[in-house]
């Protein structure tokens, strides 16, 4: 419903006049000491807040902590058993991804801008917190007396650039992307500078030197942090040039073919096999399935094509019973699902007959690339089954987990809320079964039972049957929030696409779904998250991602370093790590809503 | 103007979307059909090669382990194990729904509260805890249990409360000889203070001025119970009803249970189709029945045949239902005898002793012990979902409309006034759909419990199945469990869920 008021009504606040400013003793008055009720919880609180806060930096600060225990396993607890040797193929992953999101900002238009008293006091506000808790905290006289002047810095400058700019500090005129770029570059920055000990093998025991937290990554991440920012220049360059539509087309394809070319091509570090039969299997496939889905898609053919389409699926599934190369399979399993929605997506018109004929071409050219990747074999040779582990394995399951699910999650939400009803009910049980069990059940069953059912020679590395579960996990949840978005839709829009002519498929394809993905974007980046934390489980199965690592390895060490007893130190920094990106995904998610206004038009 | 209406031509066979969907939806089912069955060859195939048998004897088969905590540590066969699983399961989650409803609300209101240190501490609260992997934060808490102290020989002795690395132990009333008669008394209070309630209540609907109803039917619920834990044997006049009741269904042949039971499926079945076409009758008779209606009256038909048909012939569903009403029915016969005159609380108070041959000091069961398995796990899960249901208290408060509270204030009622009697109650009603979906979460996840060694029914089902290799049938277990569950969990939701529903008009 539109919200009424905005529109008939002036915005009132904006015509009243600016409160005069408060002094810090009216601010208390008005938000610590209003009653006696309020003033024993302000006492109360405060007391709690300078517990905890003293006893947690207390903790951390405390000499018998094992900090080395981290500084010196952050290798491991990133990247596991990845050879050293290799590592610039994880950079050089990484590297894929920041370049496209620097492309995509600049393509996108993302950032804005925001006012310069939100980030005045945003620093002022820091400092303040810096000051208090070295105040509260037990630290030693010196580092109090640093920790106050940096503190006071930080206020003086907040609050000072409030004052100097005036009314102009209420003017959006910083770009978010600058905040955003000053605060990494911080952060490179203290790479570079900070040094704290570490110890030194080669000293003797008891022996460390002052070095940077990760003395190995400092030139990485300078590199890395030029080139996005470098890639951002690069594509407010291209945008003039290029047209926008062309490229965040090209863009979107290459986020979507970044995780597994990542996945299967860098990190692993490919051999290929019988590169020549995949080609030739490819380019018979794009030529005779090119003329084939040519001809079907004519709607002249009406229901004989679909037939034979129909036909070419029965082939395919059978292809599934004997024997055959995978990939041909693959392929003529697309060519059943291109041929079949020919009518659908191409028409009659010649040109858009053309585009679908060259997109099954791209098709064919991606499936054997990515059959060519999967099926070769990785040169980085690791103790381990697969090259994956650490935080890195984290990253692979959610995304691979969350990518997978989706086609399932948007298939079981049609089938729910479908006329037709077998396709409901199927969707129902499955739905429920799978969200009524919990996600560690679903792992055992992916370990223990699974393999049951497949030939004693297919065996699955664990990440794969892992995934495999998360993506089916996920996908109950996603479809329950997709069936929210489609059952948001008013009836008008499906009504007025049948008056247009359009077949079911049509309908949902080009009416119903995208506005109802829309709908639920919001929900969509909260089950990201949700997964995102919910790989932390594969621990429980055997898989060495951060928490396993921090939980069951590094507390176990005693060669050449004895970090015995070093559990909490550990499980707090996998919860630090996980606390950072979780907490800036829910932050762009919030950003994300206000910006398609979802629930507000 | 006359307008012709020539007949519609039926499309061919081919066009008739009917007819398409039908051959879809089948097509689809037998896909389905045919990939079960070469999976269910394919598993039997590598079953056998294995030299496994999946059945069900390791529900009676002893296991050979004991479990850490519980109701028993020495179960005699699988099914005892799991039972007592199940048993853990239940109290980490009924407590934890507890805990983190009131710690919640808590949270949640000091979230909008004007007072700036208090809505902060919640806002870092929630942020802290919603942004770290619940599994982390299990684990963290029982790391942080080892650093209690350890118990050694010089603690033995009682105190008032023991936290140790091996546990916190707090004062307890267990139940006790009595306690069954004396629920007798407690049952009975209830009722005679819910009329009461209703009477005063009533009252003062008809004559106005305050009755204090509820005051009243708390003090009349307290004064029978206080009786009832004096004078509590002289329910033991159950004792021989109960007993009657259990040789009853003991004598009752399973034939007879069988014939009604398949009598009832069908007879449910039939009611269900005639309300089903009672509704879709319209004044001008019965409306037009789609082919969507027609499967859902064959389906629920179907259902009714099968359940039928299985319970008919099927005696073990009978037996085993007959069985367990004669066994709980013997249970309270045993509870209520007349021998049982002692207290029905007994009040314990934390203890240490030197148990095993080595005489280790342990804490001793007489009072409530909480493992550190148990305490991980249940602080966990309640902060946990606390902080979600925290933002659900606070989307539902400020949902209530502003115009509420203003009416509310105009009347002259205070801030805690206000919150009590207009903002909380319908609050209430627009949280208890999500809060009721966190619960769910909650329960599911206690089953984290097996990454701290807390015997919840999924590690008692992971160390069955590790010995005995039967892994299909304790994942139907779990599966069977975990859905039952979620199903009473969110029945009993709904049903308070739509007790609370606004009567639309």
């Amino acid at each position: 419903m539109a919200d009424k008021s905005k529109i008939i009504l002036p915005d009132i606040e904006e015509y009243a006049p600016e409160p005069p400013p408060k002094g810090p003793v009216v601010w208390a008055k008005d938000n610590l000491f209003y009653s006696i009720a309020s003033t024993i919880l302000t006492v109360v609180g405060a007391a709690i807040a300078i517990v905890f806060v003293g006893g947690m930096v207390g903790f951390i600060l405390a000499p018998e902590r094992k900090w080395e225990a981290i500084t010196t396993n952050l290798r491991l607890l990133m990247i596991q058993a990845y050879p050293q040797e290799a590592t610039w193929r994880i950079w050089l992953s990484l590297g894929a991804v920041l370049v496209l999101l620097g492309l995509s900002l600049a393509f996108w238009h993302a950032g804005g801008k925001t006012e310069p008293r939100k980030v005045g006091r945003s620093l002022a506000g820091f400092g303040g917190v810096v000051a208090l808790v070295v105040v509260v905290a037990p630290f030693s006289i010196s580092g109090r007396v640093i920790g106050l002047v940096v503190g006071a810095v930080m206020v003086t400058a907040g609050l000072g650039v409030v004052r100097l700019l005036g009314e102009r500090a209420k003017e959006s005129t910083i770009p978010t992307l600058v905040i955003i770029a000053i605060v990494a570059g911080l952060v490179i920055a203290a790479l570079w500078v900070l040094k704290v000990p570490i110890p030194d093998p080669e000293a003797g025991a008891g022996q460390s030197r002052l070095q940077s937290i990760a003395a190995t990554t400092t030139g990485p991440w300078t590199l890395l942090y030029l080139a996005t920012i470098a890639a951002y220049f690069l594509g407010t360059v291209l945008r003039r040039v290029i047209p926008e539509r062309t490229g965040r087309l090209a863009l979107m394809v290459s986020w979507a073919l970044s995780f597994p070319v990542i996945v299967l091509h860098l990190s692993r570090g490919v051999e290929f096999h019988g590169v020549g039969q995949y080609a030739l299997v490819g380019l018979g496939f794009a030529i005779v399935g090119g003329a084939i889905i040519w001809t079907l898609a004519d709607p002249v053919r009406g229901e004989l094509g679909r037939g034979l389409a129909g036909l070419l699926l029965v082939l395919a599934i059978v292809s599934w019973a004997v024997s055959a190369l995978i990939l041909v399979r693959l392929l003529l399993l697309l060519l059943a699902m291109f041929a079949l929605g020919g009518p659908t997506f191409a028409g009659g018109a010649r040109e858009t007959r053309t585009r679908y004929v060259l997109l099954w071409a791209g098709a064919v050219v991606i499936t054997v690339y990515l059959m060519l990747l999967s099926t070769g074999v990785s040169v980085v040779a690791t103790s381990n089954e697969t090259v994956f582990g650490g935080f890195f394995l984290t990253w692979i399951l959610a995304i691979a987990g969350i990518a997978l699910s989706f086609p399932l999650g948007v298939v079981l939400a049609l089938g729910r809320t479908s006329t037709m009803p077998i396709f409901r009910l199927l969707s129902t049980l499955y739905i429920e079964v799978i969200r009524g069990v919990p996600l560690i059940t679903w792992l055992l069953v992916s370990v223990v039972v699974f393999p049951i059912f497949f030939p004693l020679d297919v065996s699955f590395v664990a990440p794969v049957k892992v995934t495999l579960f998360i993506a089916f996990f996920s996908a109950a949840y996603l479809a329950e929030n997709v069936r929210g978005g489609l059952q948001s839709i008013s009836k008008g829009q499906t009504e007025a696409a049948s008056a247009l002519g359009m077949t079911t498929l049509q309908r949902t394809v080009f009416i119903t779904l995208p506005q109802a993905l829309r709908a639920v974007i919001p929900a969509l980046v909260g089950q990201v998250i949700a997964i995102f934390k919910d790989t932390s489980l594969v621990a429980i199965v055997g898989l060495f991602d951060i928490l396993k690592i921090g939980r069951d390895i590094i507390p176990t060490q005693t060669q050449p370093f004895n970090f015995l007893g070093s559990m909490r130190e550990a499980l707090l920094a996998v919860a630090i790590i996980y606390w950072i990106f979780t907490f800036t995904f829910s932050r762009l998610s919030l950003r994300l809503e206000e910006k398609l206004g979802v629930g507000t038009r | 103007m006359a307008v012709t209406v020539s007949k519609q031509e039926r499309p061919p066979i081919w066009r008739n979307a009917t007819v398409l969907k039908w051959t879809a939806q089948l097509v689809l089912v037998a896909f389905i059909v045919v990939a079960i069955l070469t999976l269910r060859t394919q598993a039997s195939g590598n079953i056998d090669a294995r030299g496994i048998t999946f059945g069900t004897k390791w529900l009676s088969d002893p296991p050979l382990f004991a479990i850490r905590e519980g109701i028993d540590l020495q179960p005699d066969s699988g099914a005892r194990a799991i039972y007592a699983g199940i048993i853990n399961t239940l109290r980490v989650s009924i407590s934890g729904i507890i805990a983190a409803s009131i710690l919640g609300t808590i949270v949640g209101i000091a979230r909008l509260s004007h007072n700036w240190i208090v809505n902060k501490i919640a806002t870092v609260y929630i942020e802290t805890i919603r942004n770290i992997p619940l599994l982390v934060q299990i684990i963290f808490w029982l790391v942080v249990v080892q650093i209690f102290p350890a118990l050694t020989g010089d603690d033995v002795g009682e105190r008032l409360f023991i936290a140790s690395a091996k546990g916190l132990s707090i004062p307890w009333l267990f139940p006790h000889d009595g306690f069954y008669q004396w629920l007798a008394f407690l049952i009975v209070g209830a009722v005679v203070a819910g009329l009461v309630h209703h009477r005063l209540a009533k009252l003062k609907e008809d004559r106005g001025g305050e009755t204090h109803a509820f005051v009243w039917s708390v003090v009349t619920f307290a004064v029978i119970a206080a009786i009832g834990w004096f004078i509590h044997p002289i329910m033991a006049f159950w004792g021989p009803v109960w007993d009657g009741v259990s040789s009853f269904f003991g004598a009752i042949p399973s034939v007879l249970l069988q014939i009604l039971l398949a009598g009832g499926a069908i007879l449910a079945a039939v009611m269900w189709v005639r309300r089903f076409l009672d509704q879709m009758r319209t004044p001008a008779g019965l409306a037009k029945l789609t082919d969507d209606h027609w499967f859902r009256m064959i389906f629920v038909g179907l259902i009714g045949l099968v359940g039928a048909a299985l319970f008919a012939f099927v005696p073990a569903i009978s037996e085993g239902i007959l069985r367990l009403l004669e066994a709980f029915f013997n249970f309270l016969g045993d509870k209520f005898d007349s021998s049982r005159t002692a207290a029905p609380l007994n009040y314990t108070t934390p203890a240490i002793e030197l148990r095993g041959t080595g005489g280790f000091a342990q804490l001793s069961d007489q009072a409530l012990v909480i493992t550190p398995g148990f305490f991980a796990l249940w602080i966990g899960v309640t902060l946990y979902t606390a902080a979600f249901i925290a933002e659900i208290v606070r989307g539902g408060i400020m949902a209530v409309a502003k115009g509420q509270s203003e009416a509310g204030l105009a009347l002259g009622l205070s801030r805690s006034q206000l919150l009590q009697f207009i903002v909380l109650p319908q609050a209430f009603r627009i949280v208890l759909p999500p809060i009721g979906n966190q619960y769910l979460n909650l329960f599911k996840n206690t089953s984290l419990g097996i990454a701290v060694a807390f015997p919840d029914i999924v590690q008692v089902g992971q160390t069955l199945y590790n010995q005995t290799g039967q892994t299909f049938p304790v994942v139907i277990t779990w599966m069977a469990f975990f859905l039952a569950g979620s199903l009473v969990l969110s029945y009993i939701v709904n049903y308070f869920n739509r007790r609370l529903e606004l009567v639309e008009r």
